[in-house]
């Protein structure tokens, strides 16, 4: 029995980092269309810049958290406006500039200069895009379909997947450890400080995010946008904002999940973002739309993989291999979709009576 | 009712003039429409299905774009401000409403998320509850079910929400896109009441309807739209007093009612005078 409450203390726990993630995931996702696959970025951004404030810097952990999850938030506003939700010509403009900037960089320039060289390769680039359009009667104004943008945030995936390690490098860090190895125990029951302040936190910042989705103006206008965008747009609900907050709301959360994730010994590797494979099936799981479903397919996911792994070698399952938790995870989803195809919680059809 | 005249240009809220839409670069739809709507006024806009209404009504209330239209020549005025190429919030913000056709209410949220989410643009608290009572007091209904789902109201209901939610920001021009599609008779007279009463409140309404009675009996002018040109235009007495008015949009000729196929064949046969 003990084993049993354990097992699921520590799959909660888990699970309320798969929980942040697949919101992250939802909330642009109802807002924009779009499945942001740089999700993962976001994370390692976050982690490491936590990392820099707390180990480099010195700072208080929570003040270094704190940071973090607004300066990833911004760089994730400052990625949906520069690069999503834009056509074709300004975003091959911004990507080159982009890779033409960090090229001169590297071969040895200065900041300055490369940032201008850079500005006029995108620029070049940009005007040539635009002279293409033309040529075949692409309508000039349009942004690019929802699928170009999923694809481009892939390559935003793998852009931060390189700048994050040639910042800090590709050696495994040491977060700190900020709770220690001090815990409490209930019974025969051991609950580790980091794992009841990963929950916490978590906990803190998703009912901030229900709050504000369920009471507040910008809330009320991102669910309705979600239902429909041209309605929305027509009551005069700006779609940059909605889009540009839902960034905003996914990059503090995936700042908070990094830093869950990395925190404790040699956690801290530019692999981290793998994870976010592992919460996948939680957010089909949960269902694609909803909040709700996210915080609690994480939780199922997290208890799942947690119980597997505690109960395996008990069972003489060892055989399985090892990680077998990881494929139950994925077991387990396949046999959900069977039965609802939406997921645990997504949308169901609302009909008039 | 005081009686206008064509003539009448003094504050005039909307002018629309020579307006030509392309839709996709290739498909001309509006060719040079012009159209006003003065303070005060009801207007109505009448026109078969394709005619091009509600392209004209989007390139008034500027969602053209996400339809990838575009203005190629002409302007339109809202308020003495060009806004050819405005976005619906700035447009919003100066004043100008729109129902959508279909309603278009955001089922998911409840009846009073519903109408907070018309009244986004509007920054002051004092603002919105004056605006929200005044739905209120014309939909007591809505009042009665501000807590409910909007997906399970029913359908006159859910077009009430929609002219209350566009009501929030207590518009100077309310435009209305077939307010009574699918409505049945009694929920249309109610719906014309309410237009009225709006009207008469001090919001100037531009009317787009198939159901030619109902708009024409509560419009100060009318303008009808063949084949993206306006074809008529006059007061509403007159254009209900037409021939060829009564013919396509009121179902009776000078015969008496005919049969549908007279009027398909008599329709090939005739071309408006435009």
């Amino acid at each position: 029995m003990d084993q049993l409450l354990q097992g699921i203390f520590d799959g909660v726990a888990l699970g309320a980092r798969y929980s942040l993630i697949v919101l992250g995931f939802v909330v642009i996702y109802r807002a924009t269309g779009i499945i942001n696959f740089a999700q993962g970025g976001f994370l390692l951004i976050g982690a490491f810049l936590t990392y820099n404030f707390s180990q480099t810097w010195g700072w208080n952990f929570y003040l270094s958290l704190l940071l973090s999850m607004i300066a990833t938030a911004i760089i994730a506003i400052l990625i949906q406006l520069l690069l999503l939700h834009r056509s074709l010509k300004e975003i091959s403009g911004g990507v080159f500039c982009l890779i033409s900037w960090s090229v001169f960089f590297y071969n040895g320039n200065s900041h300055l200069t490369s940032l201008i060289l850079g500005i006029f390769v995108g620029a070049s680039v940009y005007f040539l895009v635009k002279k293409f359009e033309n040529r075949f009667g692409v309508s000039q104004s349009n942004e690019l379909p929802i699928f170009g943008s999923i694809i481009v945030t892939i390559g935003i995936l793998f852009v931060i997947k390189q700048v994050v390690p040639s910042i800090w490098g590709f050696a495994e860090k040491n977060m700190g450890d900020p709770w220690g190895f001090k815990i409490v125990k209930v019974g025969d029951l051991v609950f580790t400080h980091a794992k009841l302040w990963t929950i916490a936190l978590t906990a803190i910042a998703l009912s901030g995010f229900f709050l504000v989705n369920r009471f507040t103006k910008i809330g009320i206008a991102m669910r309705a946008a979600h239902f429909d965008h041209e309605a929305a747009f027509a009551q005069g609900i700006s779609l940059k904002v909605v889009f540009a907050t839902a960034f905003g709301i996914a990059g503090a959360v995936a700042a908070l999940a990094g830093t869950a994730t990395g925190v404790g010994i040699a956690q801290l590797t530019p692999n981290m973002d793998l994870i976010v494979f592992l919460a996948f099936p939680a957010m089909i799981l949960g269902g694609f739309d909803s909040p709700g479903g996210a915080v609690i397919g994480g939780i199922i996911v997290g208890i799942i993989q947690n119980l597997t792994k505690v109960y395996q070698p008990e069972w003489d399952l060892d055989w399985l291999g090892v990680g077998f938790d990881r494929v139950m995870v994925f077991i387990v989803m396949l046999i959900i979709l069977m039965i609802r195809p939406y997921g645990l919680f997504g949308t169901k059809e609302v009909h008039r009576v | 009712m005081e009686s206008r005249t064509l003539e009448n240009r003094e504050a005039l809220i909307l002018s629309v003039e020579n307006l030509e839409v392309v839709y996709n670069e290739v498909i001309l739809v509006l060719r040079g429409i012009s159209l006003n709507v003065s303070e005060g006024e009801i207007v109505a806009l009448l026109g078969a299905n394709g005619a091009g209404k509600t392209t004209l009504l989007r390139s008034i209330t500027g969602l053209l774009d996400i339809h990838r239209g575009r203005i190629t020549k002409g302007s339109v005025t809202f308020l003495g401000q060009k806004t050819n190429r405005d976005d619906p919030s700035k447009l919003v913000r100066a004043g100008l409403s729109q129902v959508m056709e279909g309603r278009r209410i955001f089922a998911e949220l409840t009846v009073e998320e519903n109408l907070r989410a018309g009244a986004y643009t509007v920054t002051s608290r004092q603002k919105i509850s004056e605006a929200h009572d005044r739905v209120v007091s014309l939909f007591p209904v809505l009042a009665s079910r501000s807590g409910s789902t909007a997906g399970y109201l029913s359908g006159g209901e859910q077009q009430m929400l929609a002219i209350g939610r566009a009501l929030m920001t207590s518009p100077k021009l309310l435009v209305l896109d077939e307010p009574s599609l699918g409505l049945a008779p009694l929920l249309v007279q109610q719906i014309r009441d309410i237009i009225e009463t709006v009207n008469k409140q001090g919001t100037s309404v531009l009317l787009v309807e198939q159901n030619a009675t109902m708009a024409l009996s509560i419009a100060n002018r009318g303008y009808v739209l063949e084949n993206g040109r306006i074809v008529r235009e006059g007061l509403s007495d007159e254009l209900l007093q037409d021939d060829d008015i009564k013919e396509f949009y009121l179902g009776v000729g000078e015969a008496g009612r005919r049969s549908f196929r007279d009027v398909k064949t008599y329709r090939r046969r005739k071309r408006w005078s435009a």
